[in-house]
């Protein structure tokens, strides 16, 4: 590596710790640990919401995946994100806001039953570990491909660096390290799109010489019959199911939209990330697309980031560059580490011992935050010998995402749905993705089953079953007409 | 039913995209003022115009690569 390279990244990692330690600053409440003393503006939540959002998979995988199938890769960005993100931000953002909850599982704890909120909670903590420990897998070998250091090293120096500022100043210091990491990606993202297209002859030369190696590589959809991203299945299962459950049911992206300093920033927040989606694509998918257009020799898809990085940016840039992917990561791991540190202390104890204490909940964030951030240094390099494993559990973990935005959706747009239906869709609803999952159906066809199950197993059961109080249900449920 | 979905045009997926966003600009503009409206109340803080530009933007795209 050339030393420019290794100067911006050292600077990079300099300027973070340093933004992050100045942020931390005047944490001195749990809520202002895991709310940022509800504070934030709309666009640092905007920014912080899509570095949350961007992980490596999305930078090396999506980069791959365009590589190999062209433009279709980018509806995970547009009709696989932007009509969730509308929706979350005009109808549920304003419920969650309304009912004052610091986490999803305590709005689904008020609505349903805390059965529900222990039971969704501890589903979050296990895979919020799961994948911080993948993201810093990830990130470590990263810093070994391109910096050579070995894996554990790289863990130990990632895990101190989001260290110092997330276990100090919280959720404060997260977005606004997210915010500055958002900003470099973007600059590369510009940088490398304005250099590939000069490169090409501009962008009409650039989508002639497309158009011509790969007329299907310009298609946003691929055919119905296509065994990984049948369109079909993007628009029902993607684009019904897995984007709305993420976009409403997620924790680490939702618990900033809480910290915003209004209902208004809440919603504006969301609807500035999703101004901010709609270019992504720029980011991720069009490094693998000139990597094709280019036809770089490449012995698999996943190369095509690295081999544009390497062949056609110039020295600083490619450093920043793998800074970016660097920010991504990191803006993963510290997002992750205080998301999964408010569901225990606050979701997972108060329901457990019963115990609520805004000291303690602030000591016993941080311990938490420090004690999940160590499990995930020492899991990270045992994630390798996990092989196929963790492709698995992952499948797994999102078998949830049907169930979960049933009872997110009629709980939040219904007032007849009933606490017990509640409990026993998610019950029922789980181990039913995992049967139909298991039969070798396409995961994006199993979301949508289990989505439709869950709506006619909570309206079914909700007819037996006693709902809650009217009084109750008035904070907690979307009202057209109100002010 | 399978080999039906199967055999769907792929001219469709496109079609019910720019659909779907049409619908979802219709609902956009269904909510009331009050409920989008920032403390300051000017105009452009009213979020369902910055839904509106979002969803023209997604339509461009869809039609443009279609």
């Amino acid at each position: 590596m050339h030393l420019l390279d290794l100067t911006v990244i050292l600077g990079y990692l300099g300027l973070i710790v340093l933004v992050g330690f100045r942020v931390s600053r005047g944490v001195k409440t749990a809520k202002d640990f895991f709310l940022a003393g509800r504070s934030l503006p709309w666009w640092i939540i905007g920014l912080s919401i899509i570095g949350t959002n961007i992980d490596s998979n999305n930078y090396v995988g999506a980069s791959g995946n365009a590589y190999a199938t062209g433009l279709a890769q980018a509806n995970f960005e547009w009709i696989g994100a932007i009509p969730a993100m509308i929706i979350a931000s005009l109808i549920f953002i304003p419920i969650y806001w309304k009912a004052g909850v610091y986490s999803i599982p305590e709005y689904l704890g008020r609505r349903y039953s805390q059965s529900v909120r222990l039971l969704v909670a501890l589903i979050f903590t296990l895979s919020g570990i799961f994948v911080l420990s993948i993201a810093m897998y990830a990130l470590a070998i990263t810093l070994e491909t391109y910096l050579g250091w070995p894996v554990v090293v790289g863990v130990l120096v990632s895990g101190l660096v989001v260290a110092v500022y997330s276990i100090s100043g919280g959720l404060s210091a997260v977005t606004f390290t997210d915010a500055l990491q958002v900003s470099i990606m973007f600059g590369c993202a510009i940088i490398v799109a304005y250099l590939g297209f000069m490169e090409m002859g501009g962008i009409s030369e650039f989508l002639n010489r497309l158009e011509a190696k790969s007329p299907t590589h310009l298609n946003p959809y691929l055919p119905a019959n296509h065994p990984d991203f049948p369109w079909t299945g993007v628009i029902l299962g993607l684009g019904i199911v897995l984007s709305p459950a993420y976009w409403i049911g997620s924790q680490a992206i939702l618990q900033r939209t809480l910290a915003a300093k209004s209902q208004w920033d809440a919603s504006a927040s969301m609807m500035f990330a999703a101004m901010a989606k709609t270019f992504v694509p720029l980011l991720i998918i069009f490094p693998g697309i000139l990597a094709f257009v280019m036809e770089a020799q490449i012995e698999n898809p996943d190369m095509a980031l690295p081999w544009v990085i390497k062949n056609v940016l110039p020295v600083g840039v490619s450093g920043l560059m793998f800074v970016a992917i660097i920010a991504a990561l990191q803006s993963t791991i510290d997002s992750g580490v205080n998301t999964t540190a408010l569901m225990i202390t606050r979701d997972i104890r108060q329901v457990l011992f019963k115990q609520s204490d805004d000291k303690d909940d602030l000591k016993i964030g941080r311990a938490l935050s420090l004690c999940i951030l160590t499990i995930a240094m020492i899991a990270a390099p045992f994630i390798e010998h996990l092989g196929g494993i963790y492709i698995a559990v992952q499948n797994m973990l999102s078998l949830f995402q049907g169930p979960m935005l049933a009872l997110l959706c009629l709980g939040a747009l219904t007032k007849f749905v009933t606490p017990q239906a509640g409990l026993w869709t998610l019950i029922t609803g789980v181990p039913l993705s995992g049967v139909l999952l298991f039969s070798g159906m396409n995961m994006l066809f199993v979301a949508f089953i289990s989505f439709c199950y869950a709506l006619v197993c909570l309206t079914t059961l909700s007819y037996w079953t006693k709902p809650l109080p009217l009084n109750e249900l008035h904070q907690l449920t979307f009202n057209w007409k109100e002010t | 039913m399978a080999n039906l979905v199967n055999n769907l045009p792929l001219e469709l997926a496109n079609w019910i995209s720019l659909g779907l966003f049409v619908l979802l600009f219709f609902f956009v503009w269904l909510l009331p003022f009050s409920r989008v409206r920032a403390p300051s109340g000017k105009t452009f803080s009213d979020i369902r115009i910055w839904a509106s530009a979002l969803i023209a933007c997604q339509l461009a795209l869809y039609a443009f690569f279609s």
